[in-house]
């Protein structure tokens, strides 16, 4: 595997997508190329760093309450 | 028509996930609610034509997208013309060796740092990058949501990320330690020294 074809299956790599066949691929390329690894290491990092700062965001109490409202006049006949 | 009840089932699981969603996507805390709001009008309209396939919560994700990229079409902001922009799947372009940004100092400063930097990035990038990194969907799904293939979806991951690390070294001031870690601390909060 090269350079180049790692890095066009690392995003499914990191998710355990993939077949098995090509996971062992990736696996053997990262034992023998730094640059790689580090890219890895890098992409893994980033987001996890984004993920820790977007947190998920409360739905605002106002919001759901519209929309209860907004579905009782649609169909609360149906409920 | 599905029941209200179906719907404020799903709304009450899934609610607040799409709005964290679409709050991060449009940078935007009204039209998120609005687009929410919007999302879940059309999952009632709609219902019937959900096909079981794949998660229901990847579907509502594809709709809340649309919603978003009709939103910037009928506005026809430059962040459209992003959208349009032909992902092509060469990824040689990748620089290496810039610098890990793993540890930082100043929490809050940072995260705010972080999500201007999300908020900086086109369109397509950010889409493919919240969803991915930040919601946890695989490539596929991305792509599902995204309704593009998995190679433009990987190309934006690529070109969002390394987007995102220029960005956040222009706001921060990044040192890499002797021993390999690397710190990153927001320029605004550096205090000059004194003389």
């Amino acid at each position: 595997m090269s350079c180049q074809e790692f890095l066009e299956s690392m995003f499914e790599f990191c998710r355990g997508e993939g077949k098995p066949e090509e996971r062992a691929l990736s696996q053997a390329h990262l034992a023998s190329c730094a640059r790689c690894r580090q890219e890895l290491a890098e992409t893994e990092s980033c987001f996890a760093m984004m993920k820790s700062c977007c947190g998920a965001e409360k739905i605002p109490e106002d919001l759901k309450l519209k929309f209860e409202q907004l579905m009782a006049s649609c169909c609360g006949s149906r409920k | 028509m599905p029941l209200a009840s179906d719907i404020s089932a799903l709304y009450e699981r899934f609610g607040s996930q799409i709005y964290s969603y679409l709050r991060r996507l449009t940078q935007n805390a009204e039209l998120a609610q609005d687009l929410t709001q919007e999302t879940f009008l059309r999952v009632m309209e709609s219902f019937q034509s959900f096909r079981g396939e794949g998660e229901i919560s990847n579907w509502l994700y594809r709709i809340a997208t649309n919603l978003f990229r009709d939103y910037l079409r009928a506005h026809k902001g430059k962040e459209q013309d992003a959208w349009d922009d032909k992902d092509r799947p060469d990824m040689s372009e990748i620089p290496a060796g810039d610098p890990p940004v793993t540890q930082f100092l100043e929490r809050e400063a940072v995260t705010q740092c972080v999500r201007d930097c999300i908020a900086a990035l086109p369109p397509p990038y950010r889409s493919a990058l919240l969803l991915y990194a930040v919601e946890g969907k695989t490539v596929e799904e991305s792509a599902t949501i995204l309704g593009c293939s998995k190679e433009a979806v990987k190309v934006r991951l690529h070109r969002g990320r390394h987007l995102f690390k220029s960005l956040a070294a222009e706001r921060c001031e990044v040192s890499v330690e002797r021993r390999g870690g690397v710190t990153c601390l927001p320029k605004e909060s550096r205090k000059e020294p004194l003389s």
